[in-house]
C-alpha cells in the first residue's frame, strides 16, 4: 500500500516542486515523514495546473496550490531527498 | 463555552438596516426571519419533496441539488449533474417555489437584484435541499468559494453569504451553531482529512445557537465557522439553501 501524507502547501519552489507542512500521516504508513517535506509531483487533480510540466508556470502553481490542504500519495523519494507524489485535493473545508 | 448575542431576530414584514454590511463585517452573525413560511406551506413542500430520491454528497448523506464543494476537482461533472438536479428542483417547486419569495425578501435586505449564477451559459445548482437524518451532525466548517472553488466563476464574486430555509424541524437537536471567528488561510493547518476543521480552531471562541424552527429563514456569513448539532428524535432536519455573492453594488448571484 502506498504511504499517504496530508498538509498545507507553504511555498512553491518550481513548476513541479513545492514545500509541504505535513499535518497528517496515514496510520499504516511504512515510513515516517518530517514536519516539512519537499514534494515533487508527477500528477495532480487540481484543474488549473496543466498536466504537462512544460506548460506550467509558477503563477499557476501559486494560485492553485498555495495554502491549500492537499493529499500526497507517495511514490518514492528522489536523489534530492524530495518525495515524489501524486497530489490531489483532500476533503472539504465546507459543504 | 461563551455564548454570543449577534443574532438579529426579525419578521418577514420588517427590513433590518445594514443587513449585508453587518453580516460581512461580522457585527451580525445571523439574521433570522421568523415564520418566513407558514408551517402549512412547509408541510406542503415536504410532501412535494418526498416523492423524489435523494443522493449523497460532501458532508451529507441525503440531498437534492448539487454543491460545488463536492466538485472542486471536477467542474464538468458538477455542471452535468446540476442540469439534472435543477430539472428536479423545478419539478419539486413547480406549484410552490419558495426560492422566489426567498429572492424577493433577500433582495430587499441586500438592496440588490438576485439571479441564479451561470457560467458560459451553464446554470449553477439552483439551491440544495439537505436532509439531516437523526443521529447525523455536521462537523465544524466554513464555506468560502473564493478559496475552495477558484476554478468556478462564482469564486470571483465578493462577500459570500448563505440563506437557509428550515422546511422541517428535527424533534430535538439540529441547532446551527455559529462562532465569532472568521476563517483565514493560516487555519488550513487545522483541516481534517475528510471534512471540516479540528475543534481546536474554535477553542474559547464565543458562539450563537440557532434553533431549527420550521418556516424560519436564516441568513449567515458562512466564512464564520459553524456546525450543526446532532439531530435527535424521529424527524429529519430538512433545509433548502443557497449561497449568494455580490457581482456589483446592486447585483447578486446565487448558487449552491
Amino acid at each position: 500500500m502506498t504511504d499517504i501524507i496530508w498538509g498545507n502547501v507553504t511555498k512553491i519552489i518550481s513548476n513541479s516542486t513545492f514545500e509541504l507542512n505535513v499535518t497528517h500521516q496515514k496510520e499504516e504508513n511504512k515510513e515516517t515523514y518530517s514536519e516539512i517535506e519537499i514534494i515533487e509531483f508527477t500528477e495532480t487533480d487540481i484543474m488549473s495546473i496543466p498536466a504537462d510540466e512544460n506548460s506550467r508556470d509558477i503563477t499557476q502553481l501559486e494560485q492553485g496550490l498555495r495554502d491549500k490542504f492537499i493529499k500526497c500519495d507517495i511514490l518514492s523519494r528522489n536523489e534530492q531527498n524530495q518525495l515524489v507524489c501524486k497530489v490531489s485535493h483532500s476533503g472539504a473545508g465546507g459543504y | 463555552m461563551i455564548t454570543s448575542n449577534k443574532l438579529i431576530l426579525t419578521t418577514k414584514d420588517v427590513i433590518p438596516t445594514n443587513t449585508y454590511k453587518n453580516l460581512i463585517s461580522g457585527k451580525t452573525s445571523a439574521v433570522i426571519i421568523q415564520n418566513f413560511l407558514t408551517k402549512h406551506r412547509c408541510k406542503k413542500i415536504i410532501r412535494d419533496i418526498a416523492i423524489y430520491e435523494a443522493s449523497s454528497g460532501c458532508g451529507i448523506k441525503e440531498k437534492i441539488g448539487e454543491s460545488i464543494n463536492s466538485y472542486v476537482s471536477n467542474k464538468s461533472e458538477y455542471f452535468t449533474k446540476t442540469k439534472i438536479s435543477n430539472y428536479y428542483l423545478r419539478k419539486i417547486f413547480s406549484y410552490n417555489d419558495p426560492r422566489k419569495i426567498m429572492f424577493e425578501k433577500i433582495s430587499k435586505l441586500l438592496h440588490g437584484k438576485i439571479k441564479f449564477a451561470r457560467e458560459n451559459s451553464m446554470p449553477y445548482s439552483e439551491g440544495i435541499i439537505r436532509f439531516h437524518i437523526p443521529g447525523e451532525s455536521v462537523h465544524i466548517h466554513r464555506d468560502n468559494a473564493s478559496f475552495d472553488a477558484s476554478e468556478f466563476s462564482v469564486s470571483k464574486l465578493s462577500g459570500q453569504i448563505s440563506a437557509i430555509l428550515h422546511l422541517q424541524s428535527s424533534e430535538l437537536g439540529g441547532e446551527l451553531v455559529i462562532f465569532d471567528k472568521f476563517w483565514n488561510c493560516h487555519d488550513e493547518c487545522f483541516r481534517n482529512q475528510d471534512f471540516g476543521y479540528s475543534d481546536k480552531i474554535i477553542k474559547k471562541i464565543s458562539w450563537s445557537s440557532i434553533s431549527c424552527n420550521q418556516g424560519d429563514l436564516v441568513i449567515i456569513n458562512p466564512k464564520k465557522y459553524h456546525l450543526i448539532n446532532m439531530v435527535r428524535g424521529k424527524l429529519k432536519r430538512i433545509t433548502l439553501g443557497f449561497f449568494l455573492g455580490q457581482e456589483s453594488e446592486s447585483n447578486f448571484h446565487a448558487w449552491s
